[in-house]
């Protein structure tokens, strides 16, 4: 899409993020585009604050991107171009649907999520259709009801990591034979990642520095060389249905955590470089205080409607407009974009997140039985083993893999003469993980890969060092 | 005499005279020479006694470099938070060990003859007990008021250190809401300041925890409480217990399987103490108190150790290392999977030792966090996220 280069009357973008607007505020002119780098002369130049947050976050929250200057509207915002643009959109919810028993919203939840996946289907009939099961509830019941929902052929994609690895094909393998779809189990290796990284970071329009991007890829590729021109996935089932990565925010409360520190400790949840930032960032490059910091989450924790007024929802509001919109969805619908096959994540759709957020927190956690509602809805249409499994994330093996077959890649990438990183990031602490100095809890692996995945991506953008022009520039001024 | 605000020299005989840095006028605390008229040493029977010192014979010269070097060292340079206790520890680390003349080193050789015997004969590996036990160069007491307390009036309070009521700092209370929620793991410390040190560097925080203390002195009853029916609410809660070295530690064990923890849930509890050969082996500070009987499944001459009244404490080990340690144990524990047999202690590779209401099992060739060489890097975590 071309860039709008005349006044605009407004700028939308839907209610939970599929679809993105980035703007540049241009003499004269507000420029639109789908694509940061699509808007006219985007200068090269890096938000250092987007910096900060992706080193915090793996993924730039907010509406700030890594293009300094650029910004992107937050997902149902409605505006005029006048003034600021508003930070987030209020969720509608229907307040009759806040005191029901369980029963009711299972019920309810199967009949969305039916009408859902029966819209999203309904152009694609009697075309083969892709889904990426990793064997996990959410995916799989996604599968479950394309397959009964759709009257075409059914692709159910699932990777593991060799033979080396933990790998999840025992529960993936059980849903599709369950299901009776056309599986297909993929290998990633070491070797994969070597070769696909720098693509998928190519296709992104913000850095993500989850390391499931290389695999997507493949997933994508995958479908694809089937002929697929669809795919859907499990995508938004943790974050609207309150899955495990709520409870270090409910430990923090619990122990009597203060308030000021939530927006560090969200930052910490995420287990990447919140406190290695001083050790990290070039001395010239400020650090932002606690009140900048709560900025970001001002807008969820300062929502006052009634819903909000529950501790959970606020986290998972957070959840949702933030990893949601800027990491889950800008990740399939990058790679989808750049492979030519369109990601659906029906659990993301709007109504399903609206009927997520009215489940009063008593059901939707009961216990350890994470997302209660979800997997009554689905009783009967998956074996209870798959239902009542306990949550295990994807664990790509990079603690393993930067300790042997790449680490040379990442030294080089990382440490090298033209490192694209080196005018933010130092070198001894990247050094340091590289060599595995003792650390109390090992993230070596997924601390690398978020810098190098950084590099790769400003690499690929257009943020080369050269050695030459900034030489020129010294011996100019020392003339 | 070096400062610490400029690291300039004055000459020891003008710091002692003025107690102040002749280039900043910044006060010493510490100027080489005793605090006490009267240095109060632990005797080997639990008290403390006061006696004079031989003409500085046992006298050390405690500087602020030397403080400061202590609290740096136990914070690794400000990263963690620590407890006094651990403070003190880490202090008692950088001073000369007392001298283990005269009586009480009689005595010391004579209790430890059986349990040098008993190493000869049981050799089970890693560690023997130290031949002698030298006990702290002073109390705790002796440390809080002659040293602690002057360094906090010279220099204000240590950053990083952890409230010694740290109850009473946190009035904001449970949300009702969040007793719905549970955790995947818990972990009981024997003691209140060492679980609230964990909290105060977020291993809760980090590893989906919770964290009480044996005692029930933390945290504070009414939080407690929640967190005892949100633990309820697991039926496959991890949970594992970290203590000292000591007789009463490894007996409170016992009371961790009574009605008001778990009620009869079968939870099973992995030990991930610090057993006496472990202490050994890393040459901690051994402490003397009473005489006990304890029955525990330890091997022969650890638990003769422990029952001549041999304590030695968490404290003594650094935050950084605590944490480390803790983090494994529990990773251990969540991994291990558990017999169907509850009565029978049979086919434990967990930890060293594992304990159930019929007692201490020992398995010595199992994993131990604490013998495992803390090499954290080689446990594999990356990042937990699922593509849904």
């Amino acid at each position: 899409m071309h860039p709008r280069q005349t006044a605009l009357d407004r700028l939308f973008r839907d209610a939970i993020g599929e679809q993105t607007v980035y703007y540049r505020h241009h003499p004269g002119k507000l420029l639109n585009a789908q694509h940061p780098v699509n808007l006219a002369d985007t200068p090269r130049t890096l938000d250092e604050r987007a910096l900060i947050d992706y080193l915090c976050c793996a993924f730039v929250p907010g509406s700030r991107t890594m293009f300094a200057g650029v910004s992107e509207l937050r997902p149902g915002v409605d505006w005029d171009g006048l003034g600021l643009a508003p930070t987030d959109a209020p969720l509608l919810l229907d307040s009759n649907n806040f005191d029901r028993p369980l029963d009711w919203y299972a019920k309810h939840l199967k009949e969305l999520l039916t009408t859902v996946i029966s819209e999203h289907l309904a152009p694609l009939a009697g075309q083969p259709i892709g889904v990426f099961l990793s064997g996990g509830l959410d995916s799989s019941l996604v599968a479950a009801f394309v397959k009964q929902l759709h009257d075409g052929d059914v692709h159910t994609i699932s990777i593991h990591f060799g033979d080396a690895y933990a790998n999840e094909l025992e529960w993936s393998g059980m849903v599709a034979e369950h299901l009776g779809t056309q599986h297909h189990v993929l290998e990633i290796t070491e070797r994969t990642i070597h070769e696909r990284t720098a693509d998928v970071m190519g296709m992104l329009d913000d850095p993500i520095g989850d390391p499931l991007t290389t695999p997507n890829l493949v997933m994508f590729e995958k479908a694809a060389s089937l002929g697929l021109r669809h795919i859907f996935n499990g995508e938004g089932g943790d974050p609207t249905f309150g899955g495990p990565k709520n409870v270090p925010m409910v430990l923090h409360q619990v122990y009597g955590g203060h308030t000021d520190e939530l927006a560090a400790m969200y930052f910490r949840s995420f287990q990447k470089c919140f406190d290695d930032l001083d050790a990290l960032l070039n001395p010239q490059i400020q650090r932002p205080g606690v009140h900048e910091l709560s900025q970001l989450l001002h807008p969820y924790l300062s929502d006052d409607s009634a819903v909000m007024q529950s501790f959970l929802n606020r986290l998972m509001w957070m959840n949702v407009r933030l990893k949601g919109a800027d990491q889950i969805l800008a990740k399939v619908r990058d790679i989808g974009n750049a492979t030519g096959v369109q990601a659906h994540s029906p659990l993301f759709d709007k109504r399903i997140v609206q009927a997520g957020f009215e489940v009063p927190a008593a059901l939707k956690l009961d216990g350890r039985r994470e997302k209660a509602v979800l997997k009554d809805a689905v009783k009967g249409l998956l074996p209870d083993a798959v239902i009542e499994r306990p949550k295990s994330g994807m664990m790509v093996p990079v603690q393993k893999w930067f300790r042997g077959p790449l680490k040379p890649w990442a030294e080089e990438l990382l440490l090298g003469k033209e490192a694209c990183i080196a005018p933010y990031i130092r070198q001894e602490p990247l050094r340091a993980w590289l060599e595995y100095a003792p650390m109390t809890y090992p993230r070596h692996g997924v601390k690398i890969w978020l810098v190098l995945a950084l590099e790769l991506w400003l690499k690929t953008h257009g943020f080369e060092r050269h050695a030459w022009p900034q030489l020129a520039r010294k011996w100019w001024t020392f003339r | 005499m070096k400062c610490i605000h400029c690291q300039s020299n004055t000459p020891n005989k003008l710091a002692r005279a003025t107690s102040k840095c002749s280039a900043c006028l910044h006060r010493f605390a510490f100027t080489g020479l005793p605090q006490m008229d009267f240095v109060v040493q632990a005797d080997h029977k639990g008290g403390t006694s006061q006696q004079r010192p031989p003409a500085y014979a046992n006298h050390i010269a405690v500087t602020d470099m030397l403080f400061q070097k202590a609290i740096i060292a136990v914070g690794s340079a400000g990263k963690y938070s620590f407890t006094i206790k651990q403070l003190y520890y880490e202090f008692m680390r950088r001073l000369p060990a007392p001298a283990t003349a005269g009586c009480g080193t009689a005595v010391g050789i004579i209790a430890l003859m059986p349990l040098m015997l008993a190493m000869g004969v049981g050799g089970a590996g890693g560690g023997s007990a130290p031949a002698k036990v030298a006990g702290p160069p002073m109390s705790f007491d002796s440390f809080t008021h002659y040293y602690y307390n002057q360094w906090r009036r010279i220099h204000g309070e240590p950053e990083g250190l952890v409230d010694a009521n740290p109850n009473t700092a946190t009035p904001t209370p449970v949300l009702p809401e969040l007793l719905n929620y549970s955790f995947d793991r818990c972990l009981i410390v024997d003691n209140a300041d060492i679980a609230a040190m964990l909290v105060a560097n977020r291993f809760h925080f980090e590893n989906n925890c919770a964290v009480l203390s044996a005692d029930g002195a933390y945290p504070a009853p009414d939080r407690r409480d929640a967190i005892m029916t949100m633990l309820g609410r697991n039926p496959d809660l991890v949970v594992a217990y970290l203590h000292d070295a000591s007789a009463s530690a490894f007996a409170a064990a016992a009371t961790l399987r009574s009605a008001e923890w778990f009620g009869d849930r079968r939870i099973w509890i992995a030990d991930i103490g610090l057993s006496p050969r472990q202490a050994w082996a890393q040459k901690l500070l051994v402490e003397h108190g009473e005489k006990s009987v304890v029955e525990t499944r330890l091997p022969t001459d650890e638990l003769d150790w422990l029952n001549q009244g041999y304590t030695c404490s968490l404290s003594g080990i650094r935050p950084a290392k605590l944490l480390k340690t803790a983090y494994m144990g529990l990773s251990e524990a969540s991994k291990a999977t558990y017999q169907d047999d509850w009565d029978s202690m049979g086919g434990f590779f967990l930890m060293g030792y594992m304990w159930s209401p019929t007692g201490y099992a020992y398995h010595d060739a199992g994993f131990s966090p604490w013998m495992g060489g803390g090499d954290t890097a080689a446990f594999d975590a990356s990042a937990p996220d699922s593509f849904g």
